[in-house]
């Protein structure tokens, strides 16, 4: 019974290599047996303590790393890359957004889909006798909504560039590469980056050196116009007969 | 008149070089942070599964995980813990789906002499009985033991390892070792 209540001590006092209590080390001197036990204590601990470091501190085979980097070499990381899952799943659900988008589900908002009906029903149509003329409504919207027509310089919105204002290099091909791996060296780099792609570019361009405004080419309404078949026929008339009079002169 | 090619280097340009070069630069850093980590993802998976090809196996695994998912990795600092981390959940995998369906007998009830602490650590039926001993412990618990087992890790390297305080990681060795020895009494 006396033993029993220090038995908690001594497996403490194993588990942990503390000092001894002093009630402790007085039972120690006088009961055998525990202090039997508490070298059986001592040896579990270190026993546990033995096994778990050997079998911790095992080195793996010499050609295990080797091994390793040959399988990462093997296969580029796949991360950045859509798994097939995720790019299905993304599909679906930009495709519910859409349909359930409020201007393609119903024309909740009336305002806006009135004016881009407005925008885009003007629209021309060659009439069976050749004149064109402008609908507009949306009767033409629906009947004819592909049939397109040049917009005229005042039409156009401004603001449209047709170039570009970024900056634009002309290598060889055979430099093209190189260029490209040093721009996204670069890229890296603000600093430097800036320097390169952006060499003294003024924020507000001069008007001398700023790009003009390019309009498209613009063709004109082709009309089409039935032949003057009549005055054909009266000069090609004399010339038949002519030519008539003279085979049958010949074939008397 | 030589050929020309026009290309706008202002552009982020998501070209196949650009990825090709993010992808090497990407290599090189894994490898670097592999250089350092291997042997611990090792050792790590070593702790918990019992055969040493078994561990290499899963370490491998382990740290092809580690280099898919190395572009998420924020802090290249705690790149051993997120390994070390990542090999232990692994090697507890491994561990279940190879587990045996029956049961094992318990020898350790079985009265034994009093061995000396060679004795037991050298008999394979200890060893056994530990590993599975192990099983039975909180995975925080084995991974702080297997930890702490290591050659130069310190208690405060392994909190730092596992984002813990000093004083916890303490407690929990102290209190995984008491409940392995009540398991191997």
């Amino acid at each position: 019974m006396k033993c029993e209540n220090y038995r908690e001590a001594l497996i403490e006092k194993a588990a942990s290599g503390a000092k001894f209590e002093s009630r402790l080390a007085g039972h120690l001197e006088e009961c055998a047996q525990c202090r039997a036990e508490l070298q059986h204590e001592e040896a579990l601990f270190a026993a546990i303590d033995q096994v778990l470091h050997t079998k911790v501190n095992e080195m793996p085979r010499d050609g295990f790393l080797t091994g390793v980097q040959a399988r990462i070499r093997e296969q580029p990381p796949s991360s950045s890359q859509w798994s097939p899952v995720l790019a299905l799943a993304g599909s679906a659900l930009a495709l519910v957004l859409i349909t359930l988008h409020p201007w393609t589900a119903s024309p909740t908002r009336p305002v806006e889909a009135g004016k881009l009906q407005k925008e885009s029903v003007k629209v021309s149509k060659v009439a069976p006798d050749g004149l064109a003329r402008e609908e507009s409504g949306p009767k033409a919207h629906n009947s004819d909504a592909r049939v397109r027509r040049p917009q005229s310089p005042a039409s156009r919105p401004k603001g449209v560039q047709i170039a570009s204002n970024e900056l634009e290099v002309l290598v060889p091909p055979d430099e093209e590469k190189a260029f490209h791996q040093f721009v996204a060296r670069v890229q890296g780099q603000e600093q430097v980056a800036q320097a390169v792609a952006s060499p003294a570019v003024s924020p507000v361009p001069d008007e001398k050196n700023e790009l003009s405004e390019i309009t498209p080419v613009e063709i004109a309404r082709l009309q089409l116009e039935p032949l003057a078949l009549e005055n054909l026929r009266d000069k090609n008339k004399v010339k038949i007969e002519s030519l008539c009079n003279v085979i049958t002169c010949q074939s008397y | 008149m030589q050929e020309l090619v026009l290309i706008r280097p202002g552009r982020k340009v998501d070209t196949e070089l650009v990825i090709e070069l993010d992808q090497a630069a990407l290599k090189r850093e894994f490898e670097g942070c592999l250089a350092e980590c291997g042997t611990l993802a090792f050792r790590v998976a070593r702790s918990v599964v019992n055969s040493a090809s078994d561990a290499e196996d899963v370490a491998q695994d382990a740290i092809l995980q580690a280099y898919r998912r190395f572009e998420r990795l924020r802090d290249p600092s705690k790149f051993r813990a997120w390994l070390v981390r990542i090999t232990f959940r692994r090697a507890l995998d491994h561990t279940r789906a190879s587990r045996p369906r029956e049961q094992r007998e318990t020898l350790w009830a079985v009265a034994v002499p009093r061995p000396t602490a060679e004795d037991i650590a050298a008999s394979r039926e200890f060893r056994r009985r530990l590993d599975e001993a192990m099983e039975t412990l909180p995975e925080k618990s084995r991974l702080i033991l297997a930890l702490s087992a290591m050659d130069g890790h310190s208690l405060e390297e392994v909190a730092e390892l596992l984002q813990l305080p000093v004083g916890t990681v303490k407690s929990r060795l102290h209190a995984a070792c008491k409940r392995l020895a009540e398991k191997l009494r």
